[in-house]
């Protein structure tokens, strides 16, 4: 069950957001609950959402995660143009000693779906100073080839706007991507909401799944982590195992021969 | 002179170096400036570089820190 992203191999195929839990306390819990070996972070101004102290806890904290092969991956969420991308994405490397960005160029407000041109420009110009790319992209084809194009070796397809937990919103898109880039390393990024919509994308193929509110925002986070865990372990089983397929007529499971007597017309 | 620091406008002294800037004028510690990067005119300043640069007259300077992100 390994799992080969960015030149590193690892066990768990669930990554994980550090955003939105009730406490830093259960925010460590839920990472460790999730078993999750690559964490999402961003920058901020100092002091700008939290209080200094509270900045050196989280700092400490990605400190201790990044022993034993457990992973960094900056984010630009917030960006609205290559040019801030690819800016926020340089300090990052600078602050974080990481090359890996998730890359986030939005375009919308009230989707937060990615601008595809300015993502596509981001992109090209990150792949050329040196970054490894995550991109949060859309279902689209035509996006996906253009990253591909331009040097991206992973994929990040939504499968639903960031933080509404609707799911797969659109299987047959994301059916068309595993299918036509079947040699690169694909996750769900965005829009999850329950284990099953996890177990759901590993069952398609992807190869991980990125997941933030669905977890944070969850009744009890720790708990929700590890059921996202198991979901994401349990798909990927039931991928590699090779689900049935899918059929119009019924066929019964239990032996036609052999039928009693009462049965008989 | 006067420069912009994270979206403020400050009034300090001509040559003043950023590092100054940062422990002397906006009360931080190393500590702070060791979890900390900086863009100056929308330009990454290297860590290497904070106790060389001379502010100049309207720098646009954000310090920023890590914070969590999804």
């Amino acid at each position: 069950m390994g799992f080969h992203i960015a030149g590193k191999e690892l066990q768990s195929r669930l990554l994980i957001g550090t955003a939105m839990y009730d406490s830093p306390a259960s925010m460590q819990q839920s990472i460790e609950s999730s078993g999750s070996q690559i964490v999402t972070v961003s920058i901020r101004r100092q002091g700008a959402n939290t209080a200094i102290e509270n900045n050196q806890v989280f700092w400490e904290f990605l400190q201790s995660f990044q022993k034993n092969q457990r992973y960094l991956l900056p984010n630009t969420a917030g960006c609205f143009s290559a040019k801030e991308a690819i800016l926020t994405a340089q300090m990052a490397r600078e602050l974080f000693k990481t090359n890996w960005v998730k890359l986030e160029v939005i375009g919308d407000d009230y989707t937060l779906q990615p601008d595809p041109f300015q993502l596509v420009e981001a992109a090209k110009e990150l792949i050329n100073q040196g970054f490894e790319v995550f991109p949060y992209c859309t279902d689209d084809l035509i996006l996906c080839e253009k990253l591909l194009e331009v040097g991206c070796r992973i994929l990040m397809p939504w499968g639903a706007p960031i933080g509404t937990g609707k799911g797969l919103m659109n299987p047959y898109a994301l059916g068309l991507l595993r299918e036509r880039f079947a040699e690169i390393p694909m996750i769900i990024d965005a829009g999850l909401g329950k284990p099953s919509h996890a177990a759901q994308a590993m069952e398609m193929g992807f190869d991980g799944v990125l997941l933030n509110t669905a977890v944070a925002k969850a009744q009890d986070s720790i708990t929700m982590a590890n059921a996202f865990r198991l979901a994401v372990e349990a798909g990927r089983l039931g991928y590699e195992a090779g689900c049935m397929q899918e059929q119009q007529k019924a066929q019964a499971s239990t032996p036609v021969v052999g039928k009693p007597f009462w049965h008989n017309n | 002179m006067q420069i912009r620091f994270n979206g403020e406008d400050q009034e300090i002294e001509v040559g003043m170096t950023l590092k100054a800037f940062l422990l002397n004028e906006m009360g931080l510690d190393e500590q702070t400036l060791g979890r900390s990067v900086v863009a100056i005119n929308q330009t990454l300043l290297p860590k290497t570089e904070f106790e060389h640069y001379a502010l100049n007259e309207l720098d646009d300077v954000e310090l920023l820190t890590a914070v969590v992100g999804g």
